[in-house]
């Protein structure tokens, strides 16, 4: 256990310093910097190491470190950003409810977070997608260096053509190495740490709330992202990291006084190599990335540079976003094999037999969010959404609409695809909707306060 | 966001932002009461041997999916004695029936060696097991409580 654990800490620093030059140049970052900068670094690397595999490439551990290291060098030589910026884009503290409530919430989160990392310990190893899907790819996919893909096709039962990026990530931080279910822990233990830093500094910065920013890590933590042992070595928490990384870098592009809309768009481009809904999620965040660039392209007819600066910036964030989600289809398409797609057969006609099904599949939908084990999350983000329809509060409105679209495309999805949809829904829609916790409590921080 | 932001007020300086409003500040002393609460009641319950696991996913899957205890454990008896490739037969109780779980988890965990087939275990003929035929895969036979045996053909 001290090997791998030995190369989880090297790799994670490297990830650290590999992605601070792309995540927050030249200024002092908050944890939730560094926690971002080791997920960026981290896809960054996966995506290039599955694109070096398939090429046929040998990813030993040394050729695994270059690859983390080498966007980050690449912004840090090439990068022409001022030599000092704020010193970590964190507003002054407010004073709502003063140092009492600041001390209470940081009580909680640290409660949530002790009991959230006992549960690791004292849980097993359990999820059937974990053993059927997610972990057996991590553990079978490279051998000796050499991308094996073949062994897909072996598999009892499992979904060929889910994404690699997740089990690639996990080989990433691992150095190559086939992780135990002991390691397995350790990695989700991570990437929950990582995500709770994430979404505390994106609430601060939304807010310049510390105690908002707490009280929100601090009920993440106890959600059922994380605290249902279902989500141990499955791909729900990486999606949610991602999409929180996305949401923080792009806030923070917009305060930084030089534009790096690429950053961001990286992040937003891994979404569908973690899981293919993130195809969706990202083209919605994409879009809603794009909402603020709407009034410059109005006007653009009366101030043509303004018009061309906007459309280059557009490109700029759109373009590696939608290059890295080509890639995963391309991957998806080209290179796995087929699996039983959800869509598998008439679609279009199971849907409209199915239609009269459409009132008992969203009874299920509602009695699943509805489950105590939300402590009231959906209830005060359905009413929180219409305040925020009301006020009409641009950017918080939009994060919480692409929360419910998603939330529909998962209940949609029952009434086409293969499965019996009821059973269907079951099995997944409580877990697949816990992603989108972080991005809803950020919906809702965004809610609390609104730009002078 | 974007260089068609620096069009907007505020790039490059941190957005002036209303003080959280009352409504907000109750909010976040209400979550953080609650997480307390909540914690402190989930770690009395995680500490107890066993552990209770009640969230939603544990209630409804861990028994399914996790029906044979410390599957680690089993397969890394069934590992050592293989020889490196070997594929094998599983001989257990309802291993028919439960076809899925066997593949699934001998693909984790011993994906070397692949699985020829599966018999369900005779229990009455635990004393007189099955031979194995000449040149065909080994028999792993995995008794309920646990007890793991590898039988081969006489060569």
């Amino acid at each position: 256990m001290i090997g791998p654990l030995f190369r989880i800490v090297l790799v994670s620093a490297v990830a650290i310093l590999a992605g601070l030059p792309l995540v927050a140049p030249r200024r002092r970052p908050a944890a939730g910097d560094l926690a971002a900068a080791w997920t960026l670094a981290l896809g960054n690397a996966a995506v290039l190491a599955l694109a070096a595999g398939l090429l046929g490439l040998t990813l030993s551990p040394v050729a695994l470190l270059l690859l983390l290291i080498a966007p980050g060098a690449a912004a840090a030589v090439l990068g022409r950003g001022p030599r000092h910026e704020a010193q970590n884009c964190d507003p002054p503290a407010g004073r709502g409810g003063g140092r009492p409530l600041i001390v209470a919430s940081s009580i909680a989160l640290g409660c949530a977070l002790a009991a959230l990392m006992v549960k690791v310990t004292r849980v097993p190893l359990w999820s059937w997608d974990h053993f059927a899907i997610w972990g057996v790819k991590a553990r079978s996919m490279l051998a000796d260096g050499h991308l094996r893909l073949d062994f897909l096709r072996s598999l009892y039962q499992t979904r060929t053509d889910h994404p690699l990026g997740v089990p690639m990530t996990w080989l990433v931080l691992t150095l190559g190495e086939a992780p135990s279910p002991a390691v397995f822990k350790v990695l989700h233990a991570l990437f929950a740490l990582a995500l709770v830093a994430v979404l505390r500094t994106a609430v601060r910065r939304a807010t310049s709330s510390p105690a908002l920013a707490n009280a929100a890590a601090a009920f993440l933590a106890v959600s059922p992202l994380l605290w249902d042992s279902e989500a141990m070595g499955l791909a729900e928490v990486p999606l949610a990291l991602w999409a929180t990384v996305s949401l923080l870098l792009l806030a923070a592009d917009l305060e930084a006084p030089r534009s790096r809309p690429w950053v961001p768009g990286l992040a937003l481009g891994f979404l569908p190599w973690i899981k293919q809904e993130g195809l969706v999620l990202g083209l919605l965040l994409l879009a809603a990335a794009l909402l603020p660039m709407l009034p410059t392209l109005r006007t653009a007819g009366a101030r043509r540079g303004g018009g061309l600066a906007t459309v280059t910036a557009a490109a700029r964030l759109c373009g590696p976003a939608l290059a890295l989600m080509a890639g995963a289809l391309a991957i998806q398409k080209l290179v796995l094999p087929p699996g039983a797609s959800f869509f598998l057969g008439d679609w279009w006609r199971r849907g409209l037999d199915r239609l009269p099904l459409a009132v008992d599949i969203q009874r299920r939908c509602l009695s699943l969010l509805l489950q105590p084990d939300w402590l009231g999350f959906w209830i005060v983000l359905a009413a929180l959404t219409a305040v925020a329809a009301a006020r009409r509060q641009g950017m918080a409105l939009a994060l919480v609409a692409i929360v419910w679209i998603q939330v529909l495309v998962y209940d949609l999805t029952a009434l086409f695809t293969y499965l019996p949809p009821l059973a269907h829904l079951d099995a997944s829609f409580f877990r697949i909707c816990a992603a989108l916790v972080p991005l809803g409590l950020l919906g809702m921080a965004k809610l609390s306060r609104s730009p002078i | 966001m974007s260089d068609a932001s620096r069009t907007l007020p505020g790039r490059g300086t941190a957005r002036q932002l209303r003080a959280p409003g009352p409504l907000a500040t109750a909010a976040a002393w209400l979550v953080s009461a609650l997480v307390l609460c909540v914690s402190l009641a989930r770690t009395d319950c995680l500490l107890r041997h066993p552990p209770c696991l009640t969230a939603h996913g544990e209630r409804t899957w861990l028994r399914w999916a996790y029906r044979h205890p410390e599957p680690q454990q089993l397969f890394q008896r069934i590992g050592s004695q293989l020889r490196p490739g070997e594929p094998i037969v599983i001989v257990a109780a309802a291993a028919v029936e439960e076809t899925y779980w066997w593949r699934a988890m001998a693909s984790y965990f011993l994906p070397d060696h692949p699985i020829a087939a599966l018999s369900d275990l005779d229990r009455r003929n635990l004393d007189r097991p099955p031979r194995p035929p000449a040149g065909g895969p080994a028999w792993v036979i995995v008794t309920a409580a646990g007890r793991v045996r590898v039988l081969r053909a006489e060569t």
